[in-house]
């Protein structure tokens, strides 16, 4: 018996030979990308079949700007899909590196859509509703096999932002010529703790969100103020693209901010042409613009702003930026669209809120201002309560005169026709009453 | 009083007890078998303190002036006691020749008390002192040794630095725990079985003690019977085998003696999966004999032990993975890689001097110990927890989460815990050598490493001035140096490791290199310096109807550290020499017998003892500072005792009861605050600490035949805290990624309500039957059943402070944290109450003086479930948190446990000549 113990007696020392890296060749039932997604019958489901799914990793959270989540294409270059798995792994990076090789084992793995983007992983339940959620992590290393096949560098798809369309989606992109939209100069990547979105734009001011991690290594850091190319796993939300980079190294702004692209421009042919406060119907307030040039202007970084009663102080402003107006052309605004077609049988050109400037009672000034901050027209006086002056349309309405074809920054009585209950100062005492008082969208 | 105590030193002459006495007692001792005189048999009028040895002759002679009727005990080491019934009225007794048989049942003593001790499944938690029982033969802390001892029932619930554990009179508790390290001798069991143990609070002649009793382990060859030895063992417990040999030479030429011995004990994997078992251990002694009265010992022990360990569990890991389950291995290229090994290996040489000459011994020695204790864990850094049995893995993080049940992910959580149950090394190679991490270790396997270098000396002297008053007295000198510091142990594929606090992003050594390699000492490194004089002097009493004796101890401990890396956290306290912490002592005791008759006596002890703070409780966080506990204060022990024992010829017992108050505790409790591997431990300190440990206990043997022999056994005891303690908790925040209480590593959290709650001490009640029946053919077989109550696991005191009550969110009492509710849910309840059937049997063969036996022990027969200890978790530190974790019926934070062994069994075959 001793002599058998003796044989029996080795123990294994502490030191271990490093072990093979387990990795699989194995020849799967592959499904493609978009065969799994046409799978989907528009609810989440279990996967039943033994599919195998193929791809190479793109996303890392290394930084910390993912969290618990794999993104990876179908091939390393020119990629023509993407989908993305949720996992209870953090630091997922350590095993699975940008550019390796996976084989994603889909029975028992569950298939859904959230917010217009693919997903597998686990299950999440909440209130009977089902959605995918993080594979538990006991069984992550049984779904997602690593490929023998050696690491690839990834190269992304080079697009521009109009390029961007959904095939793209959980794919590497990059965007050439990018640069953070000025406003946000100065600024941090996240508020700490918090997903917070920045916005990208080209040098056609074509915008792109990227979102940022409040938990990532760079949240902190305040975002480059140069330009250059943006690498990113492209996601979505409802419809709207966004990018999310890995670390601060995707993106390599280096050269010089874009030129301003100067879309905006001045013109004095745009001016206020009708304002108007019915004696039956506040509802029906509106204000009038006119365009007197032989060609159509975009109202880009124009505003219109109003200075209640006697303030000095700007009140209320409507931005004009995503209008313009055509040759010798009107916009109407309305402050209650729903009453104004009501009234007048079509629907204003720009709706607005109350205590707009297309809302005034009759007594409040009223600034037509060029993207460069210049006064085209003016009505009234500013820091000058309208009642019972020159400027009072109280009930009544404020008409360009049809020969002035050009804005003034100063208010001349003489280019005015003023209806309203008192009929002081020139001013004509006469209330009038919608619609048949009023001519909106006619000059 | 029970006093088992062995003098040696009386072998080599007859003492005489001159008095007054009106009854001389002679007789001679011989074996039954081979007529052979026995020398140092002991021999003793029951009741009284005073033993005789017997001589070179094996004759004695005992002179006494009791009267009336008594039982004279004799005993010696592998015989069968023999208790003689006698009639003393003043008349010379000849008793003639006395025949002891051969106990056949020592093989039992030889090895299952160390086996207990063996089973001790992590030392930071458990500390049961059974092993100090072992050559008990009373009744009562016998069965605690050997039976109570698997579900680790603590005698009196004292914690084993409450007892001192001598080798050749030097006392071997470490300054640091204060507990003994059986480890440094295990293995040994043939060379120490020479023990003296005094229980409780008796007198011990060697030491003043601690109050749960105290060993003296004489290793000496004179003492140990001459010859070869060898054994060998099979069994599933910790190790799966043992080769054991030892020669002794015996006295040679009246001039000098030696003792070699050899141990291997070993196993893949013991009873709990993947905890390995390598451990060897070498021991010699040469003894010289000046003469007659003098002799000189020199001893040198090298014991290594390297154990693979295991985890406490849930109910929850239990109910999927059973009581084996062990999560800190995984398997590497097919073999079992444990990620925790402990590996002590603590060489000890001792230098003893001993004289004895009428009225006067003295027994000198120096004893140096050096070597190291290393504990090996896997650190994560950035990078998953790695253990399988963190609460994020498991089903239950499905099922309590926040926002509801989520049942399919629990099973599917549970199906993958059930194939991937094990440390996936494999993964972790993975991650260490991911292109991404540049060479950079995001997982290291290092050891916690303790080198210790300490000196003792050690004078005891006996000097009895008549046969009515000895006096002991003794000084003992310690000194210690004790490196500490973590190593890189291996970088698993890595390069390098950043040697930084991960979460606050500090250095850790501020004057090194940020990048350690392999071998390199990182994250923290300092000395400890101790220093430790204690003096105690014992006048001891002996009548006729009373004896008594009554000992004093002041003792002066200081202690020191030595910072010996910068770290950026504490730039100032980090680095250099802390402050001094001193304390001085004094100490009593005291204790009456009262002999009723020869067969009923009773004796009283009490004691108040002033004990220094351990080492391990005087820095709040060691690791990383100097700071000091504030407000360290000496404990204070109040200990009473009293006893009644019966010895009637067939009939013999203890029946005992006692009441300690333990106060001004300073505790250190050590628990994961996440779970298992890599997630770190903190340092739970509790000052103004008291605790209550009052009851009784039961021993009673009966002779029903020469073969049968019945036997009952009871503790019924209640082991409290007793007072509300002042909590701080200290952590190491380097290494813990995640959830950490406080970035300084230390918060205060005010007094802990804790009074009235158990402690976790073991079972509190404990019962036992036996039978054992001895043939004349030399065959025993032995049967116990036991039964285990009211044991409890360490609570939380975390959730015991007010802090539980606050909502973090919003700074206020939570609303329906209400004092009944809160009571429901931290109400302490005992573990489940369990029976254990043990059954121990052997078979001996004497021929021609070569003697060989075998030896079979199966414990827990019935192979019942139990659980032996635990300690609540402390993670869910509010009462929102916790009433939401407990919501679901499975907390991910549920207190973990100690799962017993389920049936086991021990084989031995030894053959001596």
């Amino acid at each position: 018996m001793s002599i058998l113990l003796l044989i029996g007696a080795c123990v294994k020392n502490k030191d271990f030979e490093k072990p093979e890296l387990i990795c699989s060749d194995e020849d799967f039932n592959f499904v493609s990308i978009s065969e799994l997604k046409r799978l989907y019958t528009g609810e989440t489901a279990q996967i039943q079949d033994d599919l195998v799914l193929k791809g190479y990793v793109v996303s890392s959270d290394k930084a910390g700007n993912f969290f618990n989540i794999l993104h990876f294409q179908d091939v390393a270059s020119n990629a023509t899909g993407g989908l993305q798995i949720e996992l209870e792994l953090r630091d997922s990076h350590l095993f699975f590196d940008i550019g390796q090789p996976i084989f994603i084992k889909l029975k028992g793995l569950y298939l859904g859509k959230a917010n217009d983007v693919f997903k597998i992983g686990g299950v999440f339940t909440s209130f009977g509703n089902r959605s995918v959620g993080r594979l538990p992590n006991s069984v992550i290393f049984s779904h997602i096999l690593l490929s023998c096949d050696p690491v690839e560098n990834i190269s992304p798809t080079v697009v521009s932002i109009l390029e961007l369309n959904e095939s793209m989606v959980n794919t590497l992109v990059r965007i050439d010529n990018t640069e953070f939209k000025e406003n946000e100069l100065g600024q941090s990547f996240a508020v700490e703790k918090e997903e917070t979105q920045r916005t990208l734009v080209d040098c056609d001011d074509n915008e792109l969100v990227l979102v940022n991690s409040g938990y990532s290594d760079f949240q902190s850091q305040i975002i480059p103020n140069k330009m250059g190319a943006a690498s990113g796993v492209l996601t979505m939300n409802k419809n709207e693209f966004q990018l999310i980079i890995r670390t601060v190294d995707d993106l390599e702004f280096n050269k010089e901010r874009c030129e301003e692209l100067i879309d905006e421009f001045t013109s004095t042919s745009i001016f206020i042409s009708e304002i108007a406060d019915p004696d039956n119907n506040s509802g029906a307030r509106f204000l009038e613009l006119y365009n007197s040039s032989h060609e159509a202007l975009s109202l880009k970084g124009w505003t219109l702003v109003r200075y209640t009663n006697s303030s000095t102080e700007v009140s209320s402003t409507i931005e004009l930026s995503e209008y313009s107006i055509d040759a010798n052309g009107l916009i109407v605004i309305s402050s209650n669209a729903l009453e104004f077609e009501n009234v007048y049988g079509f629907s204003p050109t720009i709706s607005v809120g109350t205590n707009s400037p297309a809302d005034s009672n009759g007594d409040d000034n009223i600034a037509l201002i060029d993207p460069f901050g210049t006064v085209i027209d003016m009505f009234g006086v500013i820091g000058e309560d309208g009642s019972n002056t020159n400027h009072e349309f109280e009930d009544g309405k404020a008409e360009r005169k049809i020969e002035v074809m050009s804005g003034n920054s100063v208010f001349t009585e003489s280019e005015w026709i003023i209806y309203n209950d008192t009929g002081n100062n020139g001013t004509l005492n006469l209330p009038q009453n919608a619609p048949l008082d009023f001519t909106p969208g006619v000059r | 009083m029970i006093k088992h105590l062995l003098f040696l030193l009386v072998v080599f002459k007859i003492c005489t007890l001159q008095s007054q006495a009106t009854s001389i007692i002679s007789g001679v001792v011989e074996e039954t078998t081979n007529r052979q005189k026995i020398t140092n048999a002991e021999v003793m009028i029951e009741g009284s303190t005073f033993s005789i040895g017997t001589n070179d002759m094996g004759e004695f002679s005992i002179s006494t002036s009791k009267k009336g009727q008594f039982i004279l005990n004799i005993s010696a080491q592998d015989f069968v006691i023999k208790r003689i019934p006698i009639f003393l009225e003043g008349v010379n007794l000849d008793l003639g020749t006395i025949r002891l048989e051969q106990d056949i049942t020592f093989e039992k003593t030889i090895n299952l008390v160390n086996i207990s001790d063996d089973e001790l499944l992590d030392d930071e938690v458990n500390s049961n002192a059974l092993a100090l029982l072992q050559s008990t033969k009373d009744i009562f802390l016998n069965r605690a040794a050997f039976d109570f001892g698997q579900a680790f029932f603590r005698v009196r619930g004292y914690d084993s630095q409450y007892g001192e554990v001598s080798l050749n009179g030097i006392p071997m508790n470490k300054m640091y725990d204060g507990r003994p390290q059986w480890n440094n001798w295990g293995g040994l069991n043939d060379v120490i079985r020479n023990q003296q143990y005094a229980n409780g609070l008796s007198a011990s002649d060697f030491t003043f003690g601690g109050i749960l009793g105290n060993t003296n382990i004489d290793l000496r060859p004179s003492g140990l019977r001459p010859g070869t030895r060898l054994s060998s063992s099979l069994s599933n417990r910790t190790y799966g085998g043992r080769l054991m040999a030892t020669y002794n030479s015996g006295v040679k030429k009246e001039k000098y003696a030696y003792i070699l011995s050899a141990s291997r004990r070993w196993a893949k994997e013991g009873y709990i999966a993947g905890t390995l078992y390598d451990s060897y251990s070498i021991y010699g002694s040469f003894e010289y004999l000046l003469n007659e009265q003098n002799t000189l010992s020199a001893t040198a022990i090298v014991a290594s032990n390297r154990r693979g360990r295991s985890s406490a569990i849930t109910e929850e890991v239990f109910q999927i993975q059973g009581n084996r389950y062990n999560p800190y291995w995984g398997f590497q290229n097919g073999k079992i890689r444990n990620s925790k090994e402990r590996n002590i290996r603590e060489p000890l040489f001792l230098l003893n001097y001993n004289h004895e000459s009428k009225g006067l011994m003295v027994n000198a020695g120096l004893a140096y110990q050096t070597g190291i204790y290393e504990r090996s864990r896997l650190g994560y850094f950035n990078a998953p927890n790695p253990d399988p049995t963190y609460y994020r893995y498991l089903p239950s993080f499905y099922l309590n989460s926040p926002i509801g049940a989520n049942f399919e992910s629990a099973v599917l959580a549970k199906e993958g815990f059930i194939q991937n149950p094990q440390l996936n090394w494999s993964n972790i190679y993975l991650a260490n050598t991911s292109l991404s991490q540049e060479g950079e270790a995001a997982y290291v396997l290092y050891d916690d490493t303790t080198k210790d270098n300490q000196f003792t000396a050690r004078v005891n002297t006996n000097i009895e001035i008549n046969s009515h008053l000895r006096i002991d007295f003794g000084l003992t000198y310690k000194q210690l140096t004790s490196k500490n510091y973590a190593i890189i142990d291996d970088l698993i594929g890595a390069e390098f490791h950043r040697d930084i606090d991960t979460f606050s992003e500090t250095l850790n050594d501020v004057d090194g290199n940020v990048e350690k390699q392999g071998g390199d000492i990182f994250n923290y490194k300092y000395d400890f310096e101790g220093n430790m004089a204690d003096l105690y002097a014992q006048l001891n009493l002996n009548y006729d109807k009373v004896n008594a004796f009554i000992s004093g101890k002041y003792s002066k401990v200081s202690y020191q550290r030595n910072g010996l890396f910068k770290n950026e956290r504490f730039q100032d306290s980090s680095i250099g020499e802390s402050e001094s912490i001193e304390f001085s002592n004094w100490s009593g005791k005291s204790g009456l017998t009262y002999n009723i008759t020869g067969r009923h006596w009773a004796t009283a002890n009490v004691a108040y003892v002033n004990k220094a703070p351990l080492l391990q409780n005087v820095f709040i966080n060691p690791r990383e500072n100097n700071t000091v506990v504030p407000n360290l204060q000496s404990e204070k022990i109040t200990s009473i005792d009293l006893n009644y024992f019966l010895r009637m010829p067939k009939l013999t017992g203890r029946l005992t009861g006692f009441y300690t108050r333990f106060q001004n505790g300073t505790d250190v409790n050590f628990f994961f605050v996440d779970s298992g591997i890599g997630s770190d431990f903190v340092q739970e300190v509790l000052t103004d600490l008291d605790k209550l440990n009052l009851g009784t206990e039961l021993g009673l043997e009966y002779q029903l035949s020469s073969a049968v022999k019945l036997s009952l056994v009871a503790s019924v005891a209640k082991y409290l805290y007793a007072s509300d303690p002042f909590v701080t908790i200290n952590f190491d925040t380097a290494g813990a990624t995640e959830d950490l209480i406080d970035v300084s590593g230390s918060k205060f959290f005010g007094q802990s309500t804790i009074k009235g709650y158990k402690l976790a001490q073991g079972p509190q009640k404990a019962i036992s039957a036996g039978i054992e029946y001895r043939d004349p053919k030399y065959w025993w077989v032995s049967m116990t059943a036991n039964y285990l109550a009211n044991n409890y696991a360490n609570i939380s005191t975390i959730t015991r402070t007010q802090s539980f009550l606050i909502d973090p969110e919003t700074d206020e009492r939570f609303p329906d944290a209400t004092d009944e509710n809160v009571q429901k849910l931290l109400r302490q309840k005992p573990l489940d109450n369990f029976y254990l059937l043990n059954l121990v049997g052997g078979k001996s063969w004497l021929k021609k003086g070569k003697y060989i036996s075998v030896f079979l022990s199966v414990n827990n027969v019935f192979d019942a479930d139990f659980r032996t200890g635990g300690y609540e978790q402390s993670r869910n530190g509010n009462y929102g948190q916790l009433k939401q974790d407990n919501f679901s019926g499975n907390p991910s934070f549920a207190p973990k446990y100690w799962y017993g062994f389920g049936r086991t069994y021990f084989l031995n075959i030894a053959f001596s000549f």
